[in-house]
């Protein structure tokens, strides 16, 4: 508890709690529409714009929300509108993204500080202002979730069923694109652009053994969300570890044995 | 009772990649109609529906559903589909995946009468009873019951039925066309099926599909059109018809 007195661990531990609110909700909707590589193309596509954040010396989890916003809707064009399989969609975005990154990054003066910790996050540097974007793209996400969650259980479900039932299933799958782009940018900081897909999926895919009920499904992905990041984040402290890989292994911990003792 | 058209089709031609898989196809269908599409494998039959669901854009041709474009109809639309894709991991209940279906538009609520709609059509399909099961859970003709359920939840005006009886038991396949004929007074109903000789004795108007449109009206003109698509006699057509159940494979 007395660490607690710390600035940084204070923030850290609010950090997680945001952080487990988008992937709770938008990792559970990433588990069950079977999205993960698209997610996984827009989270390392977003390299591109924390580089060009460098170039234009402003805060580079800023301009990678409209970068990644563009790649999710990018991705979804080349995938729906193109016809190109999806696939081939991802590995496109995804190496050009972060091409797009190392060529900006290149260009910017001087040398770039703390790329490591976008790379492979560091949720223990989470200044005030990233606090305060992070919550403003929760509340983005639970309100629009919160409009759209019928329609968007539908289309995660069977898309083609959802548009004989009325809905416009493409400009919702683009909506829940730009969602997951939004939360890869919550989630940047904490474990990096290489491994946000483990906290989109990860928990969601650990509380999908414990209930069918999409509703609880938000509430325990969320609550494993927390448990597993603060966790990580006490284990990394201790003892001195990169804290997003350690969180990482907490999750694929978890999952692990769930898996196993489920069985 | 006036017998108003809700389908209209007319010069309608789909070509998928290379080939035509409808051509130039006439129809319609009124308000009190329980039509029978019947036709080979590949014959176009799926494709018909979805061009009523709007799902498919013909080429050429027009496309009426309730007086205006296909997509619109949609609300008054309940469809079982031939085949569903969905990932029988999902985490959703039989009750829920039918409530799914009462979807009427952007920001509507749940009500308590979609629930009540659902206990109904759970009801009428014998599934009461697994309601809180987990979809994946289920066999495949109790998944046929449940998608049958969503179906006739939506309280439609038109109900396109896609192989319904297909995995499903003789039981059920009785109380089934009991429900329709339940049905058919508040709906009109579309079947596709090549269960000919049940079909025939429940159905008003037969729709022979190869491809281009063979027959379109009364069951009884039909026999020697089916003869001729099938290329093979039926000989439970070719006697009375309707209100008579013959066996599929009648014995020479
Ligand atoms: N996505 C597609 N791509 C290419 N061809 C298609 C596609 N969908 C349908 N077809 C072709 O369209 C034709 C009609 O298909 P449809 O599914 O409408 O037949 P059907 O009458 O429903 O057959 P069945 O009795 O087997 O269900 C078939 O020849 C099929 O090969
Ligand atoms: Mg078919």
């Amino acid at each position: 508890m007395e660490l607690l007195k710390y600035e940084f661990i204070r923030h850290a531990l609010y950090a997680s709690v945001l952080i487990s609110v988008a992937c709770g909700v938008i990792g559970t909707y990433v588990v069950i529409k079977r999205i993960t590589f698209i997610s996984g193309g827009i989270s390392h596509a977003s390299l591109g714009g924390i580089g060009l954040g460098y170039l234009l010396g402003v805060n580079p989890i800023v301009t990678a929300i409209p970068f990644s916003l563009l790649s999710a809707v990018c991705i979804g064009i080349i995938n729906r509108r193109l016809k190109v399989a999806e696939d081939t969609a991802i590995g496109i975005l995804w190496t050009v993204g972060i091409s797009l990154g190392i060529i900006f990054i290149d260009l910017s003066p001087g040398y770039a500080p703390d790329l490591m910790s976008y790379l492979f996050g560091n949720i223990l540097t989470v200044p005030t202002g990233e606090l305060v974007v992070m919550l403003v793209l929760d509340l983005i996400i639970i309100s629009t979730v919160g409009i759209f969650h019928r329609e968007f259980l539908a289309i995660s479900f069977d898309e083609e069923y959802s548009s004989a039932i009325g809905i416009s299933t493409e400009r919702l799958y683009f909506l829940l694109l730009c969602l997951i782009a939004l939360s890869v940018v919550v989630l940047i900081k904490a474990v990096g652009v290489i491994m946000v897909i483990a906290l989109l999926t990860i928990p969601a895919a650990i509380s999908k053994r414990f209930t069918y009920n999409i509703g609880k499904l938000f509430l325990l992905s969320t609550l494993t969300g927390v448990c597993c990041t603060v966790a990580g984040l006490w284990v990394s402290y201790m003892l001195d570890l990169a804290s997003g890989a350690t969180i990482v292994l907490v999750l694929g911990t978890v999952f692990l044995t769930v898996s196993l003792v489920k069985n | 009772m006036t017998n108003t058209e809700i389908v209209s089709l007319k010069g309608v031609t789909v070509i998928i990649g290379e080939s035509a898989v409808l051509e130039d196809v006439d129809l319609s269908i009124d308000q009190n109609d329980f039509a029978a599409v019947i036709g080979p494998n590949g014959s176009g039959k799926t494709t018909l529906l979805k061009v009523m669901l709007g799902l498919l854009t013909p080429g050429v041709g027009d496309v009426k559903v309730f007086g205006t474009k296909a997509a619109k109809g949609r609300k008054h639309i309940g469809y079982l589909p031939q085949h569903s894709s969905f990932d029988p991991g999902f985490p959703i209940s039989v009750f829920d995946t039918v409530l799914m279906s009462r979807y009427r538009g952007f920001m509507t609520r749940i009500s308590a009468r979609d629930r009540t709609a659902v206990e109904w059509a759970l009801e009428k399909v014998g599934m009461v009873e697994l309601a809180n099961r987990q979809i994946g859970s289920l066999s495949d003709g109790q998944m046929q019951r449940v998608f049958l359920a969503r179906a006739i939840v939506r309280e439609p005006k038109l109900l396109l039925l896609d192989e319904p009886t297909a995995s499903i038991d003789p039981e059920m396949q009785n109380s089934f066309y009991e429900l329709l004929e339940e049905l058919k007074s508040k709906m009109a109903i579309v079947m596709v099926s090549h269960d000919v000789g049940v079909v025939f004795a429940h159905v008003n108007k037969v729709v022979c599909l190869n491809r281009k449109l063979f027959y379109h009206g009364p069951a009884e003109g039909a026999a020697d059109v089916i003869e001729e698509m099938y290329h093979c006699p039926i000989d439970l057509i070719a006697h009375g018809i309707p209100h008579r159940v013959l066996h599929k494979h009648k014995q020479r």
